[in-house]
Protein backbone atom coordinates (compact mmCIF):
# COMPACT_ATOMS: atom_id res chain seq x y z
CA UNK A 1 0.00 0.00 0.00
CA UNK A 2 2.78 2.30 1.01
CA UNK A 3 4.83 1.80 -2.27
CA UNK A 4 1.39 2.53 -4.37
CA UNK A 5 1.30 5.55 -2.51
CA UNK A 6 4.51 6.29 -3.65
CA UNK A 7 4.44 5.65 -7.25
CA UNK A 8 0.80 8.35 -7.28
CA UNK A 9 2.98 10.71 -5.36
CA UNK A 10 5.76 10.64 -8.17
CA UNK A 11 2.60 10.73 -10.80
CA UNK A 12 1.41 13.90 -9.47
CA UNK A 13 5.01 15.39 -8.87
CA UNK A 14 5.85 14.52 -12.84
CA UNK A 15 2.57 15.65 -13.63
CA UNK A 16 2.49 19.14 -12.09
CA UNK A 17 6.46 19.88 -13.31
CA UNK A 18 5.80 18.91 -17.20
CA UNK A 19 2.41 20.94 -16.94
CA UNK A 20 4.84 23.84 -15.24
CA UNK A 21 6.93 23.29 -17.73
CA UNK A 22 4.48 24.01 -20.64
CA UNK A 23 2.73 26.40 -19.25
CA UNK A 24 5.13 29.86 -19.28
CA UNK A 25 3.61 33.25 -18.00
CA UNK A 26 1.94 34.63 -20.06
CA UNK A 27 2.12 38.41 -21.04
CA UNK A 28 -0.48 40.75 -21.62
CA UNK A 29 -0.14 44.21 -23.91
CA UNK A 30 -2.82 46.40 -23.08
CA UNK A 31 -2.33 50.05 -25.33
CA UNK A 32 -3.96 53.29 -24.97
CA UNK A 33 -4.86 53.03 -28.68
CA UNK A 34 -4.12 51.53 -31.80
CA UNK A 35 -5.41 54.27 -33.75
CA UNK A 36 -1.94 55.88 -33.25
CA UNK A 37 0.96 54.05 -35.30
CA UNK A 38 3.45 55.58 -32.43
CA UNK A 39 1.41 53.06 -30.23
CA UNK A 40 1.12 50.29 -32.62
CA UNK A 41 5.11 50.03 -32.86
CA UNK A 42 4.68 50.34 -28.99
CA UNK A 43 2.74 47.10 -28.74
CA UNK A 44 4.26 45.36 -31.75
CA UNK A 45 7.61 45.88 -29.92
CA UNK A 46 6.35 44.67 -26.35
CA UNK A 47 4.89 41.29 -28.07
CA UNK A 48 7.74 40.58 -30.09
CA UNK A 49 10.07 41.19 -27.12
CA UNK A 50 8.02 39.14 -24.73
CA UNK A 51 8.15 36.20 -27.64
CA UNK A 52 11.88 36.62 -27.54
CA UNK A 53 12.29 35.59 -24.30
CA UNK A 54 9.80 32.59 -24.21
CA UNK A 55 6.51 33.87 -23.31
CA UNK A 56 3.41 34.13 -25.51
CA UNK A 57 1.83 37.73 -25.24
CA UNK A 58 -1.42 39.32 -26.51
CA UNK A 59 -2.21 42.73 -27.35
CA UNK A 60 -5.18 44.57 -25.97
CA UNK A 61 -6.55 47.66 -27.50
CA UNK A 62 -8.48 50.11 -25.18
CA UNK A 63 -9.21 52.35 -28.19
CA UNK A 64 -8.95 55.65 -25.49
CA UNK A 65 -11.20 54.29 -22.95
CA UNK A 66 -10.97 53.72 -19.77
CA UNK A 67 -13.98 51.52 -19.50
CA UNK A 68 -12.36 49.38 -22.13
CA UNK A 69 -9.31 48.98 -20.49
CA UNK A 70 -11.42 48.04 -16.97
CA UNK A 71 -12.91 45.12 -18.66
CA UNK A 72 -10.03 44.01 -20.59
CA UNK A 73 -7.85 44.29 -16.75
CA UNK A 74 -10.87 42.00 -15.48
CA UNK A 75 -10.50 39.57 -18.47
CA UNK A 76 -6.85 39.14 -18.42
CA UNK A 77 -6.44 38.22 -14.75
CA UNK A 78 -9.61 35.89 -14.69
CA UNK A 79 -7.92 34.12 -17.90
CA UNK A 80 -4.65 33.37 -15.71
CA UNK A 81 -2.17 36.38 -17.60
CA UNK A 82 1.13 36.53 -15.27
CA UNK A 83 2.08 40.13 -16.07
CA UNK A 84 1.04 43.19 -18.07
CA UNK A 85 2.79 45.72 -19.59
CA UNK A 86 0.50 48.26 -20.10
CA UNK A 87 0.26 52.04 -21.83
CA UNK A 88 -2.59 53.75 -19.56
CA UNK A 89 -5.55 55.58 -20.86
CA UNK A 90 -5.73 58.21 -18.04
CA UNK A 91 -3.01 58.63 -15.47
CA UNK A 92 -5.52 58.69 -12.34
CA UNK A 93 -8.20 56.40 -14.09
CA UNK A 94 -6.17 54.01 -14.70
CA UNK A 95 -4.67 53.65 -10.86
CA UNK A 96 -7.63 51.17 -10.06
CA UNK A 97 -7.53 48.67 -12.83
CA UNK A 98 -3.51 48.59 -11.84
CA UNK A 99 -4.16 47.77 -7.91
CA UNK A 100 -6.76 45.23 -9.01
CA UNK A 101 -4.02 43.43 -10.66
CA UNK A 102 -1.56 43.48 -7.71
CA UNK A 103 -3.75 42.25 -6.03
CA UNK A 104 -4.23 39.54 -8.05
CA UNK A 105 -0.67 39.03 -7.77
CA UNK A 106 -0.17 40.29 -11.69
CA UNK A 107 2.86 42.75 -11.98
CA UNK A 108 2.23 45.81 -13.96
CA UNK A 109 4.88 47.69 -16.11
CA UNK A 110 3.89 51.30 -17.23
CA UNK A 111 5.23 52.01 -20.94
CA UNK A 112 5.07 56.02 -21.91
CA UNK A 113 2.54 57.21 -19.93
CA UNK A 114 2.36 57.49 -16.24
CA UNK A 115 -0.18 57.03 -13.78
CA UNK A 116 -0.09 59.53 -10.75
CA UNK A 117 0.61 56.58 -8.17
CA UNK A 118 4.14 54.79 -6.90
CA UNK A 119 2.03 52.71 -5.18
CA UNK A 120 0.50 50.73 -7.83
CA UNK A 121 2.38 49.61 -10.66
CA UNK A 122 5.68 47.47 -10.61
CA UNK A 123 8.14 49.81 -12.25
CA UNK A 124 6.92 53.05 -14.81
CA UNK A 125 9.63 52.91 -17.72
CA UNK A 126 8.92 56.35 -19.34
CA UNK A 127 10.31 58.82 -21.92
CA UNK A 128 11.97 61.78 -20.12
CA UNK A 129 9.65 64.26 -21.75
CA UNK A 130 10.98 66.77 -19.35
CA UNK A 131 14.35 66.70 -20.24
CA UNK A 132 13.80 66.28 -24.18
CA UNK A 133 11.53 69.34 -24.51
CA UNK A 134 14.61 71.54 -22.36
CA UNK A 135 16.43 70.76 -25.44
CA UNK A 136 14.10 71.59 -27.74
CA UNK A 137 13.48 74.42 -25.37
CA UNK A 138 17.51 75.47 -25.75
CA UNK A 139 17.27 74.96 -29.39
CA UNK A 140 13.75 77.11 -29.81
CA UNK A 141 16.13 80.32 -28.07
CA UNK A 142 18.98 79.48 -30.30
CA UNK A 143 16.86 79.11 -33.33
CA UNK A 144 14.12 82.52 -32.72
CA UNK A 145 16.51 84.77 -30.85
CA UNK A 146 15.95 85.63 -27.50
CA UNK A 147 12.74 88.54 -28.53
CA UNK A 148 9.85 87.35 -30.24
CA UNK A 149 6.52 85.87 -30.06
CA UNK A 150 5.07 82.70 -29.74
CA UNK A 151 1.93 80.18 -29.66
CA UNK A 152 2.27 76.95 -27.77
CA UNK A 153 -0.14 73.48 -28.86
CA UNK A 154 -0.90 71.52 -25.59
CA UNK A 155 -1.19 68.02 -25.85
CA UNK A 156 -4.80 66.00 -23.37
CA UNK A 157 -5.37 68.06 -20.60
CA UNK A 158 -4.84 65.46 -18.33
CA UNK A 159 -2.04 63.69 -19.43
CA UNK A 160 0.68 63.81 -17.47
CA UNK A 161 3.38 63.45 -20.39
CA UNK A 162 1.67 67.41 -21.65
CA UNK A 163 2.38 68.99 -18.78
CA UNK A 164 6.21 67.08 -18.41
CA UNK A 165 6.82 68.46 -22.11
CA UNK A 166 5.40 72.29 -21.15
CA UNK A 167 7.35 72.42 -18.37
CA UNK A 168 10.56 71.00 -19.94
CA UNK A 169 9.86 73.62 -22.64
CA UNK A 170 8.94 76.70 -20.69
CA UNK A 171 11.97 75.50 -17.89
CA UNK A 172 14.40 77.32 -20.36
CA UNK A 173 11.73 79.55 -22.57
CA UNK A 174 10.67 81.85 -19.45
CA UNK A 175 14.49 82.68 -18.58
CA UNK A 176 13.82 84.98 -21.83
CA UNK A 177 11.74 87.52 -20.59
CA UNK A 178 11.88 89.11 -24.53
CA UNK A 179 10.06 85.92 -25.91
CA UNK A 180 6.18 86.48 -25.24
CA UNK A 181 4.07 83.49 -25.17
CA UNK A 182 0.64 85.03 -27.34
CA UNK A 183 -1.34 82.44 -27.42
CA UNK A 184 -1.65 78.73 -25.43
CA UNK A 185 -4.03 75.70 -26.76
CA UNK A 186 -4.52 72.71 -26.25
CA UNK A 187 -4.21 70.19 -29.82
CA UNK A 188 -5.25 66.53 -28.32
CA UNK A 189 -2.14 65.39 -29.78
CA UNK A 190 -4.51 65.24 -32.73
CA UNK A 191 -3.06 66.81 -36.19
CA UNK A 192 -6.79 68.30 -37.39
CA UNK A 193 -7.28 69.46 -34.42
CA UNK A 194 -4.19 71.29 -33.68
CA UNK A 195 -4.27 72.42 -37.67
CA UNK A 196 -7.95 73.67 -36.68
CA UNK A 197 -6.56 75.48 -33.39
CA UNK A 198 -3.51 77.20 -35.71
CA UNK A 199 -6.16 78.27 -38.39
CA UNK A 200 -8.04 80.23 -35.46
CA UNK A 201 -4.72 81.96 -33.73
CA UNK A 202 -3.41 83.12 -37.15
CA UNK A 203 -6.95 84.55 -37.96
CA UNK A 204 -6.10 86.95 -34.41
CA UNK A 205 -2.28 87.59 -34.73
CA UNK A 206 -0.22 89.12 -36.88
CA UNK A 207 2.80 88.66 -35.77
CA UNK A 208 3.88 85.05 -35.11
CA UNK A 209 8.06 83.87 -34.86
CA UNK A 210 7.39 80.30 -33.67
CA UNK A 211 5.40 77.64 -32.55
CA UNK A 212 5.88 74.65 -29.88
CA UNK A 213 3.60 71.59 -30.04
CA UNK A 214 3.69 68.84 -27.74
CA UNK A 215 3.45 65.92 -30.12
CA UNK A 216 4.56 65.60 -33.93
CA UNK A 217 1.05 64.63 -35.22
CA UNK A 218 0.39 68.52 -34.20
CA UNK A 219 3.58 69.94 -35.73
CA UNK A 220 2.05 68.47 -38.56
CA UNK A 221 -1.57 70.08 -38.17
CA UNK A 222 0.07 73.25 -37.16
CA UNK A 223 2.65 73.24 -40.55
CA UNK A 224 -0.44 72.16 -42.68
CA UNK A 225 -2.49 75.56 -41.29
CA UNK A 226 0.67 77.49 -41.99
CA UNK A 227 1.61 76.39 -45.48
CA UNK A 228 -2.39 77.05 -46.34
CA UNK A 229 -2.07 80.85 -45.17
CA UNK A 230 1.20 81.26 -47.12
CA UNK A 231 3.44 81.60 -43.72
CA UNK A 232 5.66 78.61 -43.92
CA UNK A 233 8.94 80.37 -44.60
CA UNK A 234 8.05 82.76 -41.75
CA UNK A 235 6.98 80.87 -38.49
CA UNK A 236 9.29 78.03 -37.30
CA UNK A 237 7.77 74.70 -36.17
CA UNK A 238 8.66 72.45 -32.94
CA UNK A 239 7.60 69.38 -32.47
CA UNK A 240 7.89 66.22 -30.31
CA UNK A 241 7.88 62.20 -30.92
CA UNK A 242 10.51 61.67 -33.68
CA UNK A 243 7.76 61.22 -36.25
CA UNK A 244 9.28 59.48 -39.73
CA UNK A 245 7.60 62.74 -41.44
CA UNK A 246 8.46 65.16 -38.92
CA UNK A 247 12.53 63.75 -39.13
CA UNK A 248 11.67 64.30 -43.20
CA UNK A 249 10.17 67.49 -42.38
CA UNK A 250 13.42 68.57 -40.46
CA UNK A 251 15.80 67.47 -43.54
CA UNK A 252 13.95 69.54 -45.94
CA UNK A 253 14.07 72.56 -43.67
CA UNK A 254 10.53 72.54 -43.35
CA UNK A 255 9.91 72.42 -39.26
CA UNK A 256 13.19 73.20 -37.32
CA UNK A 257 13.45 70.16 -34.74
CA UNK A 258 11.28 67.49 -32.19
CA UNK A 259 12.45 65.03 -29.76
CA UNK A 260 12.98 61.47 -30.71
CA UNK A 261 11.39 58.63 -28.65
CA UNK A 262 11.91 55.20 -28.64
CA UNK A 263 9.13 52.78 -28.22
CA UNK A 264 11.04 50.28 -28.63
CA UNK A 265 13.10 51.00 -26.23
CA UNK A 266 10.75 51.41 -23.72
CA UNK A 267 8.66 48.16 -24.74
CA UNK A 268 11.89 45.94 -24.59
CA UNK A 269 12.89 47.34 -21.23
CA UNK A 270 9.19 46.31 -19.68
CA UNK A 271 9.08 43.54 -21.33
CA UNK A 272 12.64 42.44 -20.11
CA UNK A 273 11.49 43.64 -16.51
CA UNK A 274 8.65 41.18 -16.62
CA UNK A 275 10.93 38.46 -17.38
CA UNK A 276 13.00 39.66 -14.40
CA UNK A 277 10.36 38.93 -12.18
CA UNK A 278 8.96 35.92 -13.41
CA UNK A 279 12.66 34.90 -12.20
CA UNK A 280 12.42 36.20 -8.69
CA UNK A 281 13.36 39.94 -8.72
CA UNK A 282 10.82 42.18 -6.96
CA UNK A 283 13.01 45.19 -6.61
CA UNK A 284 12.35 47.38 -9.33
CA UNK A 285 12.53 51.81 -9.63
CA UNK A 286 9.32 53.31 -9.61
CA UNK A 287 10.71 55.66 -12.24
CA UNK A 288 12.65 54.86 -15.62
CA UNK A 289 13.23 57.41 -17.86
CA UNK A 290 14.27 56.42 -21.31
CA UNK A 291 16.44 59.21 -23.11
CA UNK A 292 14.66 61.81 -26.09
CA UNK A 293 17.71 63.00 -28.62
CA UNK A 294 17.18 66.52 -30.46
CA UNK A 295 16.72 65.95 -33.66
CA UNK A 296 17.93 68.81 -36.29
CA UNK A 297 19.36 69.68 -39.57
CA UNK A 298 22.46 68.76 -38.32
CA UNK A 299 21.55 65.87 -36.28
CA UNK A 300 18.83 64.30 -38.62
CA UNK A 301 21.34 61.97 -40.43
CA UNK A 302 21.55 59.95 -37.55
CA UNK A 303 17.94 59.10 -36.93
CA UNK B 1 51.17 61.02 -14.84
CA UNK B 2 51.87 64.87 -16.05
CA UNK B 3 48.07 64.92 -17.35
CA UNK B 4 47.03 63.69 -13.91
CA UNK B 5 49.00 66.65 -11.69
CA UNK B 6 47.90 69.02 -13.72
CA UNK B 7 43.93 67.83 -13.24
CA UNK B 8 44.55 67.67 -9.71
CA UNK B 9 45.95 71.38 -9.70
CA UNK B 10 43.20 72.59 -11.53
CA UNK B 11 40.50 71.19 -9.30
CA UNK B 12 42.61 72.30 -6.35
CA UNK B 13 42.52 75.51 -7.52
CA UNK B 14 38.96 75.67 -8.53
CA UNK B 15 37.85 74.30 -5.56
CA UNK B 16 39.86 76.42 -3.17
CA UNK B 17 38.57 79.34 -4.84
CA UNK B 18 34.76 78.02 -4.16
CA UNK B 19 32.89 79.71 -1.66
CA UNK B 20 32.20 77.53 1.40
CA UNK B 21 29.10 76.32 2.55
CA UNK B 22 28.11 74.61 5.55
CA UNK B 23 28.25 70.36 5.12
CA UNK B 24 25.00 68.59 5.39
CA UNK B 25 24.91 66.78 8.84
CA UNK B 26 23.20 63.71 7.04
CA UNK B 27 20.79 63.53 4.35
CA UNK B 28 19.91 59.99 4.05
CA UNK B 29 17.93 59.10 7.36
CA UNK B 30 15.01 59.50 5.19
CA UNK B 31 13.86 57.21 2.70
CA UNK B 32 13.36 59.19 -0.01
CA UNK B 33 16.37 61.89 0.65
CA UNK B 34 16.75 64.68 -1.42
CA UNK B 35 14.67 67.89 -1.17
CA UNK B 36 15.09 70.45 -3.17
CA UNK B 37 16.64 73.02 -0.82
CA UNK B 38 19.69 74.90 -0.84
CA UNK B 39 21.46 72.65 1.35
CA UNK B 40 20.93 69.84 -0.81
CA UNK B 41 22.11 71.70 -4.20
CA UNK B 42 25.15 72.84 -2.44
CA UNK B 43 26.44 69.81 -1.15
CA UNK B 44 25.35 68.80 -5.07
CA UNK B 45 27.30 70.95 -6.24
CA UNK B 46 30.41 70.98 -4.48
CA UNK B 47 31.26 66.96 -3.53
CA UNK B 48 29.43 65.66 -6.73
CA UNK B 49 31.01 67.58 -8.85
CA UNK B 50 33.84 69.81 -7.99
CA UNK B 51 35.52 67.52 -5.32
CA UNK B 52 34.89 64.44 -7.57
CA UNK B 53 37.09 61.83 -8.41
CA UNK B 54 35.33 61.35 -11.80
CA UNK B 55 36.83 64.30 -13.01
CA UNK B 56 38.87 63.76 -16.19
CA UNK B 57 41.16 65.96 -18.62
CA UNK B 58 39.09 66.59 -21.86
CA UNK B 59 42.32 65.32 -24.39
CA UNK B 60 42.38 62.20 -21.99
CA UNK B 61 38.37 62.18 -22.10
CA UNK B 62 38.56 61.81 -25.73
CA UNK B 63 41.11 59.09 -26.05
CA UNK B 64 39.77 56.40 -23.78
CA UNK B 65 36.39 56.75 -25.76
CA UNK B 66 38.26 56.27 -28.76
CA UNK B 67 39.82 53.83 -27.89
CA UNK B 68 37.98 51.65 -25.65
CA UNK B 69 34.11 53.10 -25.34
CA UNK B 70 33.06 50.55 -22.87
CA UNK B 71 35.15 50.74 -21.00
CA UNK B 72 35.38 54.56 -20.44
CA UNK B 73 31.32 54.98 -20.90
CA UNK B 74 31.58 52.42 -17.56
CA UNK B 75 34.24 53.54 -15.66
CA UNK B 76 33.06 57.40 -15.80
CA UNK B 77 29.86 57.98 -17.54
CA UNK B 78 26.86 58.29 -16.38
CA UNK B 79 23.10 58.36 -16.81
CA UNK B 80 20.03 58.36 -15.01
CA UNK B 81 17.97 56.30 -16.78
CA UNK B 82 18.08 54.54 -20.49
CA UNK B 83 20.12 55.54 -23.07
CA UNK B 84 22.87 55.84 -26.06
CA UNK B 85 24.72 58.78 -24.57
CA UNK B 86 26.22 59.11 -20.90
CA UNK B 87 27.54 61.70 -19.17
CA UNK B 88 30.93 62.90 -18.00
CA UNK B 89 32.90 65.38 -15.65
CA UNK B 90 36.14 67.01 -17.48
CA UNK B 91 38.16 69.89 -16.69
CA UNK B 92 40.59 72.03 -18.55
CA UNK B 93 42.86 74.90 -18.78
CA UNK B 94 42.91 76.44 -22.43
CA UNK B 95 43.00 79.76 -24.03
CA UNK B 96 40.26 81.57 -25.51
CA UNK B 97 39.79 82.01 -29.02
CA UNK B 98 36.36 82.99 -29.60
CA UNK B 99 32.84 84.20 -27.44
CA UNK B 100 29.73 84.29 -29.17
CA UNK B 101 26.08 84.36 -27.64
CA UNK B 102 27.49 82.33 -24.75
CA UNK B 103 29.69 79.88 -26.39
CA UNK B 104 33.14 80.43 -25.37
CA UNK B 105 35.54 78.61 -27.88
CA UNK B 106 39.28 77.06 -26.63
CA UNK B 107 42.19 76.93 -28.45
CA UNK B 108 41.72 73.20 -27.80
CA UNK B 109 38.88 72.54 -29.89
CA UNK B 110 36.60 72.49 -26.59
CA UNK B 111 33.24 74.53 -26.57
CA UNK B 112 32.12 76.03 -23.23
CA UNK B 113 28.67 77.20 -23.36
CA UNK B 114 28.15 78.92 -20.27
CA UNK B 115 24.91 80.34 -20.88
CA UNK B 116 22.39 77.02 -21.79
CA UNK B 117 22.28 75.30 -18.51
CA UNK B 118 19.58 73.36 -18.24
CA UNK B 119 20.31 70.20 -18.76
CA UNK B 120 20.59 67.22 -16.60
CA UNK B 121 24.44 67.11 -17.84
CA UNK B 122 26.08 67.69 -14.58
CA UNK B 123 23.54 66.29 -12.58
CA UNK B 124 23.99 62.89 -13.75
CA UNK B 125 27.49 63.06 -14.30
CA UNK B 126 28.32 63.72 -10.79
CA UNK B 127 26.51 60.11 -9.72
CA UNK B 128 25.82 61.91 -6.68
CA UNK B 129 21.56 60.76 -7.31
CA UNK B 130 19.89 57.75 -7.92
CA UNK B 131 16.78 57.44 -9.25
CA UNK B 132 15.53 55.97 -6.02
CA UNK B 133 16.10 58.77 -4.13
CA UNK B 134 13.11 60.42 -5.63
CA UNK B 135 9.47 59.70 -5.52
CA UNK B 136 8.12 61.17 -9.10
CA UNK B 137 10.21 62.17 -11.65
CA UNK B 138 8.25 65.46 -11.04
CA UNK B 139 10.44 65.37 -8.02
CA UNK B 140 13.97 65.02 -10.04
CA UNK B 141 12.48 67.43 -12.43
CA UNK B 142 12.31 70.02 -9.94
CA UNK B 143 16.06 69.38 -8.06
CA UNK B 144 17.39 69.61 -11.71
CA UNK B 145 15.85 72.93 -12.36
CA UNK B 146 16.86 74.60 -9.23
CA UNK B 147 20.15 73.13 -9.15
CA UNK B 148 20.97 74.54 -12.74
CA UNK B 149 19.76 78.11 -11.59
CA UNK B 150 22.23 77.45 -8.86
CA UNK B 151 24.94 76.46 -11.31
CA UNK B 152 24.11 79.39 -13.98
CA UNK B 153 24.41 81.87 -10.93
CA UNK B 154 27.72 80.40 -10.71
CA UNK B 155 29.17 81.24 -13.90
CA UNK B 156 27.15 84.17 -14.83
CA UNK B 157 28.49 87.51 -15.27
CA UNK B 158 32.03 86.26 -15.68
CA UNK B 159 34.06 88.28 -17.91
CA UNK B 160 35.87 86.39 -20.13
CA UNK B 161 38.15 87.93 -23.63
CA UNK B 162 39.09 86.22 -26.33
CA UNK B 163 43.15 85.50 -26.01
CA UNK B 164 42.47 84.70 -22.17
CA UNK B 165 43.46 81.31 -20.27
CA UNK B 166 40.56 79.98 -18.59
CA UNK B 167 40.14 76.68 -16.53
CA UNK B 168 37.18 74.91 -15.42
CA UNK B 169 35.66 72.07 -14.71
CA UNK B 170 31.98 71.37 -15.98
CA UNK B 171 30.48 67.70 -17.79
CA UNK B 172 29.85 67.00 -21.18
CA UNK B 173 27.51 64.31 -23.13
CA UNK B 174 28.76 61.80 -25.44
CA UNK B 175 26.77 59.92 -27.73
CA UNK B 176 28.04 56.36 -28.72
CA UNK B 177 26.40 56.55 -31.90
CA UNK B 178 28.28 60.28 -32.68
CA UNK B 179 31.89 58.05 -32.40
CA UNK B 180 34.96 58.91 -32.96
CA UNK B 181 34.55 61.94 -31.24
CA UNK B 182 37.40 65.38 -31.50
CA UNK B 183 36.09 67.70 -29.42
CA UNK B 184 33.09 68.10 -26.89
CA UNK B 185 30.96 70.54 -25.32
CA UNK B 186 31.34 71.52 -22.07
CA UNK B 187 28.24 72.81 -19.64
CA UNK B 188 30.87 74.54 -17.04
CA UNK B 189 30.30 74.16 -13.61
CA UNK B 190 33.01 76.57 -12.79
CA UNK B 191 35.04 78.90 -14.42
CA UNK B 192 38.38 80.57 -13.53
CA UNK B 193 40.20 83.10 -15.52
CA UNK B 194 43.56 82.60 -14.91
Amino acid sequence: MRNVILVLLGFITMACTSKKEIEKPKVAVVISTLNNPWFVVLAESAVSNANRLGYEAKIFDSQNNPANESNHFENLIASGYDAILFNPTDADGSISNILKAKKAGVPVFCMDREVNSNEAATSQILSDNYSGCIAIGVEFVKTIGEKGKYVEILGLAGDNNTYARSNGFHAVVDQFPGLEMIAQQNGDFDRNKAMEVMETILQANDSIDAVFCGNDSMALGVYQALKSAGKSNQIKVFGFDGNDEVVEKIKAGEIVATGMQYPKVMAKTAAQYADQYFQGKRNFPQHVPVAVDLVTVETSKNF
Amino acid sequence: MLKKIIIIVIVFILGSQSIYFKRLSDLNNEETSFKVDSETIEKLYREGILESELIVPVDQLINDINLNTELTFKDFGNRMGIGESAYFLVAETSNITKIEDGQISLESGTVVDAKYIFGNELRDASRFLSLEDFDSQSDLNSLTEAFNKYVRNQVANLDTKVGESISFIGACRIDKRELPIRSVVVIPAKIVIQ
